[in-house]
């Protein structure tokens, strides 16, 4: 894991989501703002047939919540993501499930009610601010765009003045010269601050975050993060990060969906999934990140094998293939999201058992039986 | 600006150079005696000899290059003795029929070629696209001289809308310079459409797909926002490149179009040179044409440079 001493020293206790309801404007401020419900995208392929990448999921994301997804690369995070806004090319790409932002059907929306959330209630950051801009306007332009787009009848000085306050907002320690400058003229934080700023200048009451720091250096990654977290904690901004990083989370979020192979197969607070993580995939996730406190152990474990392409899905249980638990009941028929405690949920056929059990001790037992050949009974022993 | 400017200029004398030097060894290695062709068969060997002093022919190839130089330097381009005129007198009488030409072509082609490439990037993989691909496939393999002669018939003889050929000075009669004008440089532009669509079309394809266009999308811009200001933009490196680099072929599509319409252009001047072994002629239409080539880079270079800050700040 890219966890480094930078980030883990500075991590706090997460906290409970604050119930700062401020921005909840016409809509209802007890129902979350955003869900999503058992979403599945599919993409066209070249000869014209559809393949899922991402399904049966759902999460949702209250006011002034931190939403963490968290998964290996290839697991579905950034599709999900750009799902929300719809910013997949339309013409490949089909939606089904669905998606109520602000209580209303994303999935329905014309292109002109699209546009007009996209920038102005979320907010996107991307993973690589270098490319995220475009090399050829100056930053203020790009800024000033953003603004004029969503407010037209705005007076010059006032677009003006409301990107110098995002650039603030996203720390900047120059705005008004920033506002001059090419993107070329700017570091890598510099830009993804830039592009911090252009995700909030219009305020959005979601913003979507997709490894905002993954590009960059760790001092500046935790610079970032503070800058995101703030934003929650002063105007009451929801959020969602998505990372790779369990140290990340561990600071940053509420709650947390960890995604496997295009499904979600753990939801929980992030107190109750540190504490109690039950899906393998997860226990497997965080018996590899160093802990937050205490001694390191010499060596951390690693899950077997990497993600398996999109084209070989398995049937039954995404992970069955890399787990340690797994049975013969884990490979056939779909797996459903199942309750394990207040407010957390995991996919796995063996929830009742697997719960509780390390998952390095079962990894050993398996490694073990798998060299004396008898892979099937594993699980029954574990 | 300037010393970007000034800069490129610079480096463009290493290639006015080496033309001349390839243009005053073509006189010398092809044979035949310039003097002799000057005189005519009749002439005898002293008339011969005293032409061939009075153009210094006489003297070492070394020296003569030197002298051919530092005439050109000083705007001299020789003297024809077929025609009986300095060479830049000729070439200037010649040039504004050529350059109308491959000037209303080139604007005809862009206004053409830049909107469908455009418009195909957006349907990229669409039929609207391969519809597009075609027109610029078939407009690639028209030759300019078969291309004038079909636009001709329909227009000249099938629906006489326009003169089938010949050439009015502008200060004469403005409309018909312009009238006569028109089906050349059609002509001329159906190369010129296939290259610069593919161009555009494929640039496109490539700005439209990279992450800053996301990013306008995630900030709410409408598909013309995105399509001109930031897209068209980025494209448009690749786009100058290949017109400045293709307005050569359309000089060259010019002369030959020339013939076709009978216009009496800088074309004209050539083949008629050529014919003559007009040696002085043919060196000066040489220089002449580099220098226009060095002309198109230099504003093709100052382009890149308006419209690229990181392209300016490096020359400075």
């Amino acid at each position: 894991m890219t966890a480094t001493p930078t980030i883990i020293e500075s991590v706090k206790p997460p906290t409970e989501a604050p119930a700062d309801t401020a921005n909840a404007a016409a809509h209802n401020a007890d129902s979350p703002l955003l869900e999503v419900e058992d979403l599945a995208v599919s993409f066209a392929t070249v000869d014209k047939k559809w393949k899922t990448t991402v399904e049966g999921v759902s999460f949702s994301v209250g006011q002034g919540e931190i939403l963490g997804i968290v998964g290996e690369s290839g697991c579905g995070k950034s599709v999900t993501s750009f799902s929300i806004p719809r910013l997949h090319d339309e013409r490949t790409t089909r939606y089904e499930g669905r998606i109520t932002f602000d209580g209303r059907d994303m999935l329905s929306l014309d292109q002109a009610s699209l546009r007009a959330l996209r920038g102005e209630d979320i907010g996107f950051i991307f993973q690589n601010p270098m490319s995220s801009l475009d090399p050829l306007m100056r930053i203020g332009r790009q800024l000033e765009e953003t603004v004029r787009v969503h407010h037209k009848n705005l007076a010059k000085g006032e677009v003006r003045s409301r990107c110098i306050d995002a650039l603030k907002e996203a720390g900047a320690d120059k705005p008004e010269l920033w506002m001059g400058k090419y993107p070329y003229q700017m570091s890598g934080g510099q830009l993804q601050r830039v592009v911090i700023a252009m995700a909030l200048v219009n305020k959005p009451k979601l913003l979507i975050a997709d490894e905002p720091t993954t590009a960059l250096d760790v001092t500046i990654q935790a610079q970032l993060l503070r800058v995101l977290r703030s934003l929650r904690d002063r105007l009451g901004m929801s959020i969602i990060l998505i990372t790779h990083d369990m140290g990340v989370v561990a600071q940053m979020c509420d709650r947390v969906a960890v995604m496997y192979l295009g499904q979600v197969v753990e939801t929980a607070p992030v107190r109750e999934l540190f504490a109690h993580p039950s899906h393998p995939y997860t226990k497997g996730l965080l018996s590899a990140t160093p802990p937050l406190s205490g001694p390191r152990p010499e060596r951390l474990a690693t899950i077997e094998g990497s993600v398996p392409q999109l084209s070989e899905v398995p049937d039954g249980c995404r992970f069955a293939s890399r787990c340690p638990f797994a049975t013969g009941e884990c490979r056939t028929g779909k797996v459903a999201m199942r309750q394990v405690g207040q407010a957390h949920s995991i996919r796995c056929a063996r929830f009742r058992e697997v719960h509780d059990l390390p998952f390095q001790a079962a990894q050993k037992k398996h490694d073990a039986a798998a060299a004396a050949g008898a892979d099937d009974s594993t699980g029954k022993e574990a | 600006m300037i010393r970007y400017i000034v800069k490129r200029l610079l480096s463009a004398i290493p290639i006015v150079l080496i033309v001349g030097i390839i243009a005053f060894s073509l006189s010398h290695l092809s044979g035949g005696d310039p003097a002799r062709v000057i005189v005519g068969n009749d002439a005898t060997e002293e008339q011969v000899e005293a032409v061939r002093q009075s153009m210094g022919l006489d003297q070492p190839v070394m020296a003569q290059l030197w002298t051919w130089f530092v005439n050109l330097l000083h705007g001299d381009l020789g003297y024809s003795y077929i025609m009986n005129m300095p060479v830049s007198e000729a070439i200037s009488s010649h040039i504004l029929p050529t350059l109308s030409i491959a000037v209303l072509g080139e604007i005809i082609a862009l206004l053409i070629a830049i909107p469908l490439g455009v418009y195909a990037a957006g349907r990229h993989g669409r039929a609207a696209d391969k519809a597009v691909l075609g027109f610029a496939t078939l407009t690639g393999s028209l030759p300019s001289f078969l291309s004038g002669l079909l636009l001709m018939i329909l227009f000249a003889m099938q629906w006489r809308l326009l003169p089938a050929s010949g050439y009015i000075s502008p200060s004469k009669d403005f409309g018909g310079y312009l009238e006569h004008l028109i089906l050349p440089s059609l002509a001329v532009a159906t190369l010129q459409i296939a290259v610069v669509t593919r161009m555009t079309r494929s640039s496109m394809i490539d700005q439209l797909g990279s992450a800053y266009i996301r990013t306008t999308e995630a900030k709410g811009l409408p598909a013309r926002g995105r399509l001109w200001r930031h897209a068209f933009k980025n494209a448009s490196i690749p786009i100058i490149t290949v017109v400045g680099q293709s307005f050569g072929e359309l000089i060259a599509g010019a002369i030959v179009v020339e013939t076709v319409f009978n216009v009496p252009g800088v074309g004209q001047l050539v083949v008629n040179s050529i014919l003559r072994r007009d040696y002085q002629m043919i060196q000066g239409v040489m220089i002449f044409v580099a220098f226009m080539f060095i002309i198109v880079n230099l504003l093709t270079d100052v382009l890149y440079a308006v419209i690229d800050p990181r392209i300016r700040e490096r020359s400075f």
